[in-house]
């Protein structure tokens, strides 16, 4: 899939920009604030539904505006279509699709797939476990929007819970026969949540371990397991998962009514990265795990591939001066001629070389052709 | 202010009222303006006597001008079912169907704790005592489709079973009338997982 037109209005520093990338590589270069990222984040908006820097949406509104407006024309192998975001102060995003509007803002969810590396992006195995979460919820939620409703709902169960915990804990309430309620809630669409997580990671991990030793060469066995926040967690079937998560949840009551929050659950569970079966969070090199990073974000990609049998848009923010010479070459190496890219750098003579594609230069919220 | 004190006063009053923001207030504040006193004299009378005139049933809970409301007063309804709903609104929808021949429990909302609402607030003390005279024999369970409506749902369908009552729950799927096609992949998963046998 590619996108063959891009516009942006009111968006974060671009007042009014149109542009037809190339249907490979485009490469973006300027100076630093002068709309790069921005351009990608947008990519990124139009795919997921939100900013990847979590940004609120009067940040990515231009500075004295109270809307945007992001549209792209959308190839893909079948089928080609318009899609537009946009937001409003005081009536929130909005989403249409060939002009028609749509109910529900995730239903634009599945219709254009993107995976971003970016500084960030690289620090997956670095940082907190809501890192790796997110990893796997922004996965799912593309190549599955049933995933994507599940999750707001757990969410919403999970304040509605945490809320009656606090509740009874400071006695404004000992109404403790409502927990059930909200406990079979909190499991059925928790579970639902951990079985769909732990098939992808099932799909992901010998992707990611096959990057790893080619780009390690050889030298180096990257293993990715799910971890849940509770004993057991099904190996097997969902309703496995269901019945350990509501042993566990019952088991916790004490505890959770002294926290005042549900300490058990997909929102408390992590993603575990071991290299040459050590844990690479804590015995790993900063190299190391870059690399095991970078693995993920590969298969991630391929894993794309094979579930809407399409090459995802890749956005390529700053990675060139993240990664040193021969990862910078596995990388272009890897994702080079499978479909579009759009890669940011500073410098214009940092375009891949002999690649099919644009170069632009972005300067003040303008891109201007090379 | 910019606004004569009377006119600022109402467009205040309108602000107040839901769904209406301080420029639709404006807008239908000068509306008012331009009609004549006659007309806007039989709006006001409209506003209040609808407000003193009506009251909930002390049956169903609905908004009635006579208690029993209708429904609940009615011989041609079936009295031994009840389909429980939220609010007043709710009801009129399932009215609108003309298809169910039951009578109404109107609870005034639905559980959730982080709105201050327990099953307190809403009324299923009421909905038991009804419950209690032994008349009922099939409770319909109509609360929203979201997480507040469905544990409201399952707090009532714990509390009716013991009692020997049977608790149903109204299914959520397609739309009628439209194409299978244009159902977002949610709905059509919930239609599917709704399925009944042929």
């Amino acid at each position: 899939m590619h996108l063959s037109r891009l516009c942006l209005q009111n968006y974060r520093n671009y007042a009014r920009e149109g542009f037809t990338p190339h249907r490979e590589i485009n490469y973006l270069y300027g100076e630093n604030a002068q709309g790069k990222t921005n351009l990608l984040e947008a990519i990124f908006l139009l795919g997921t539904g939100k900013s990847p820097r979590n940004a609120r949406d009067q940040e990515m509104t231009r500075w004295g505006e109270n809307w945007f407006r992001v549209d792209a024309e959308v190839r893909r192998r079948d089928c080609a279509f318009r899609m537009e975001i946009s937001y409003r102060a005081g009536t929130g995003k909005v989403v249409s699709i060939n002009g028609q509007k749509k109910e529900r803002l995730f239903d634009l969810l599945g219709r254009l797939n993107v995976v971003l590396f970016s500084t960030e992006e690289l620090q997956l195995v670095k940082g907190g476990p809501s890192q790796r979460r997110r990893f796997l919820n922004l996965q799912l939620s593309q190549t599955n929007p049933r995933y994507y409703y599940d999750l707001q709902q757990y969410r919403r169960v999970l304040q509605q819970r945490n809320m009656l915990l606090k509740d009874i804990r400071s006695g404004r309430t000992y109404r403790r026969d409502e927990l059930p309620v909200w406990d079979r809630q909190l499991v059925k669409i928790g579970a639902g949540l951990v079985w769909k997580r732990r098939e992808i990671v099932a799909k992901i991990a010998p992707l990611a371990r096959g990057f790893h030793r080619k780009i390690s060469g050889g030298r180096e066995i990257l293993t990715v397991e799910y971890k849940p926040s509770f004993p057991g967690g099904g190996e097997g079937k969902v309703q496995e998962i269901e019945a350990d998560f509501s042993r566990a949840l019952l088991a916790a009551r004490e505890d959770e009514l002294q926290r005042r929050m549900t300490v058990i659950g997909p929102h408390r569970d992590d993603l575990l990265i071991f290299l040459n079966g050590k844990d690479g969070r804590v015995y790993g090199s900063q190299g190391q795990q870059k690399t095991a990073a970078l693995s993920l974000k590969l298969a991630e990609t391929e894993y794309m591939v094979e579930e809407v049998g399409e090459y995802p848009i890749l956005l390529l923010d700053d990675i060139m001066s993240e990664l040193d010479g021969e990862r910078k070459q596995f990388v272009l190496k890897t994702v080079q001629e499978r479909g579009q890219i759009f890669i940011t750098g500073t410098e214009e003579k940092d375009m891949p070389p002999g690649a099919a594609g644009i170069c632009y230069r972005v300067n003040q919220g303008l891109i201007i052709k090379v | 202010m910019y606004y004569p004190e009377p006119v600022g006063r109402l467009i205040g009053e309108l602000t107040k009222l839901p769904g209406i923001g301080p420029r639709s207030a404006q807008r239908l504040a000068f509306y008012i303006l331009e009609q004549p006193v006659t007309a806007i004299e039989q709006l006001a009378r409209s506003i209040v006597e609808a407000r003193q005139k009506t009251r909930y049933c002390s049956t169903c809970w609905n908004i009635t001008a006579a208690d029993p409301c209708p429904i609940c007063a009615s011989s041609y309804r079936d009295h031994s079912t009840v389909c429980v709903v939220q609010d007043p609104r709710d009801l009129i929808a399932m009215e609108k169907t003309r298809e169910y021949k039951g009578v109404y429990h109107v609870l005034g909302g639905a559980i959730s704790p982080m709105d201050g609402i327990g099953p307190d607030d809403i009324r299923l003390k009421e909905l038991l005592a009804r419950l209690q005279q032994g008349e009922i024999k099939e409770l319909i369970l109509a609360t929203d489709p979201n997480v507040e409506g469905e544990a409201t749902a399952m707090y009532i369908a714990k509390l009716v079973k013991p009692l020997g009552i049977k608790v149903t729950r109204i299914a959520h799927g397609l739309p009628v009338g439209g194409d299978l096609d244009y159902v977002d992949e949610v709905t059509l998963i919930k239609a599917l997982e709704g399925r009944r046998e042929m």
